[in-house]
Order: structure tokens, then C-alpha cells, then sequence
């Protein structure tokens, strides 16, 4: 009996310890724009607000660093602007404030609905030229990631790629010099 | 049993049972809510308890004006609109884990703030608790 409540005890605590929930990773959240994107010569500022840092005991957050390198990699790869910089006197800004990451608390399959709301300004006019919600959501199954922990920052990292890739394409049809 | 099997079943059983509790808000930034007066809670559909009632009702007691329905659009123009999402969880009685509640816009609908707050069983509160304790925080700077 003593050694059947050890093993159990120990496969408890092996249960809290190795199911720690993880960060949604940038680099998962890179998005790749179908089709011809247009390509603006001038440089864009990216600032990211709203997201939450991960906590090992917690549900797997989306971080405004993470998200914010996500979006510039994202930029970046599309061409949709000529570079992204951090140099606050770039002609564009693009600001995204993460305002709703709509979580289930289990499940099998587990879907992640993520609300951004991005502001583009014109930095040098100090004028706002797009506004846009973007709301994404993605479902991780069993097949994506065994530990609903990790299913659960695969749904995160879906919904987060999507919703990029809808303000990317977004902003593609505005046409910017 | 051993004296370190019992130990580590009572630290498995309470982290699993209580977690912590945890109240978060965000604003979207150089967002200035002081110019709000009027707002309308959009019933969330999958609702059927009545949220956006206490939601309008606590906000008409912090000062402001605050209508809700059904319909996504308020019938009157308003300065922001608030949505919301409940969830529920069941401990020998059902009780609100968490809830979310968005602050947006009256005309562009884009969010202006938003703030959660998890609960676990054992840190459970009423659902006009819940509510109280999410728009305080909403409005925390701007207290009235």
C-alpha cells in the first residue's frame, strides 16, 4: 500500500513538474502572406501592448515582445515595408494592442481566439491612416501536440500567425509610398 | 504511508485545488478613457445568466450611463461599448473561473482596454463580485 501511494505521489508531482506551460514562441508566430504583397519604400516602427507574460504554473501566454518580433520578422519577410526599425522618426507606425486572447481551460481540441487592435500612423504627419480589429482564432488537436499545455500554445501561436497575416494583407491594400 | 509520500500528496492535491487567483488589465496606450459617459454591454451569446445586466448595472452605480442588449449595435450612440466573456466551472457547485470583459470604442469598435479575472474554486467569488471586482480594475485610474 505505502509503496503503491509513493509511486503515485511521485507521478503527481512528476505531472506538475513536467507540465509547466511555456511561452508562445515568435518564431511559430511568423506569418508568410499568400500572394503579391505591395511594397512600401518607406521604414516602419512596430510597438506591441496588451500581452501577458507566461507563468510556468499558469496557462501559455503570448508576451508583447514576443508578439511584437513576430510582426517585424513578419514585415520583414513580406517586403510589405522597406525595413522595420526601431527609430522613433520612421515614416510609419504600426501600433498593436492585443486586447482580447480568448483561452479554453481543457480539452482535446483546444481553440485559441486572439482579437488585436492595430493602429497604423503616419509618424510624420502625426496622422492616423488605418485602424483595424483583427480577430483570428486557431484549433490545436491532439495530433499537434500530445500535453494540453503545449496544445494549448500551439493554438496561441495559430491564432497569433493568422492575425498577423490578416493585418498584413490588410495593410497591403492600402497601397502606402 | 511514509511521512514524505503524505507530504508530497498534500502539495500535488493543493496546487491542483486552489491555484492562484489573478486580476490583470490592459490599456491600449495613450488611451484616455476620463471622456467616457455613456456605454452600452453587449450581451455575450453564449450567455444565459444575465452578465451583462450586472456588467450595466455595476457601471450606472460607478456614475456612468450604461444601457445593454442583445444587439451587437447600441440603439443610441454611445461613447463605448463593452463586451464580455464568462466561463464557468464546476466544484460541487458551478461558480464563474474567469471573466473577461473588453472596452471598446462607441464608433470604431476597436478595443480600448481590457481586463480578466481568474478565480479557482477555493478563491471563488459571486458573479457580481466577479464583475465588480473586473470593472474596478477597468477603471481603476479613473475612479469617479
Amino acid at each position: 500500500m505505502s509503496g503503491r501511494v509513493s509511486a503515485f505521489a511521485t507521478l503527481a508531482l512528476a505531472a506538475l513538474l513536467t507540465a509547466c506551460a511555456a511561452p508562445s514562441q515568435p518564431g511559430a508566430m511568423v506569418a508568410a502572406p499568400a500572394g503579391e504583397m505591395h511594397r512600401s519604400t518607406e521604414a516602419i516602427a512596430v510597438a506591441v501592448a496588451g500581452g501577458k507574460p507566461t507563468s510556468a504554473v499558469r496557462k501559455s501566454q503570448i508576451a508583447d515582445e514576443d508578439f511584437a518580433k513576430a510582426l517585424r520578422e513578419s514585415i520583414e519577410k513580406s517586403g510589405l515595408f522597406a525595413k522595420v526599425s526601431n527609430d522613433p522618426n520612421t515614416h510609419y507606425r504600426l501600433d498593436a494592442f492585443i486586447g482580447q486572447l480568448s483561452q479554453p481551460f481543457a480539452g482535446f481540441d483546444m481553440t485559441v481566439t486572439m482579437e488585436v487592435s492595430y493602429t497604423l500612423t503616419d509618424a510624420q504627419l502625426h496622422q492616423r491612416i488605418w485602424q483595424k480589429n483583427v480577430l483570428t482564432s486557431h484549433t490545436a488537436t491532439v495530433g499537434d501536440a500530445l500535453m494540453g499545455v503545449q496544445r494549448l500554445r500551439v493554438a496561441n501561436e495559430g491564432a497569433a500567425r493568422k492575425n498577423i497575416e490578416e493585418a498584413l494583407q490588410e495593410m497591403s491594400k492600402l497601397g502606402l509610398q | 504511508m511514509t511521512r514524505w509520500s503524505r507530504w508530497l500528496l498534500c502539495s500535488a492535491f493543493a496546487v491542483l485545488v486552489t491555484g492562484c487567483a489573478n486580476l490583470q488589465s490592459a490599456r491600449s496606450p495613450g488611451t484616455d478613457l476620463t471622456g467616457l459617459h455613456t456605454m452600452y454591454v453587449v450581451k455575450s451569446p453564449p450567455d444565459d445568466r444575465g452578465i451583462e445586466k450586472l456588467i450595466s448595472d455595476r457601471l450606472n452605480t460607478m456614475g456612468y450611463q450604461s444601457s445593454y442588449g442583445s444587439s451587437d449595435t447600441s440603439p443610441q450612440p454611445v461613447d463605448a461599448v463593452i463586451t464580455y466573456e464568462d466561463k464557468w466551472w464546476w466544484d460541487i457547485t458551478m461558480y464563474m473561473i474567469e471573466l473577461r470583459v473588453q472596452l471598446r470604442d462607441g464608433s470604431s469598435r476597436s478595443i480600448l482596454a481590457s481586463a480578466q479575472s481568474y478565480r479557482p474554486s477555493l478563491q471563488r467569488k459571486s458573479p457580481e463580485g466577479m464583475v465588480e471586482e473586473v470593472t474596478n480594475e477597468l477603471f481603476r485610474k479613473e475612479a469617479k
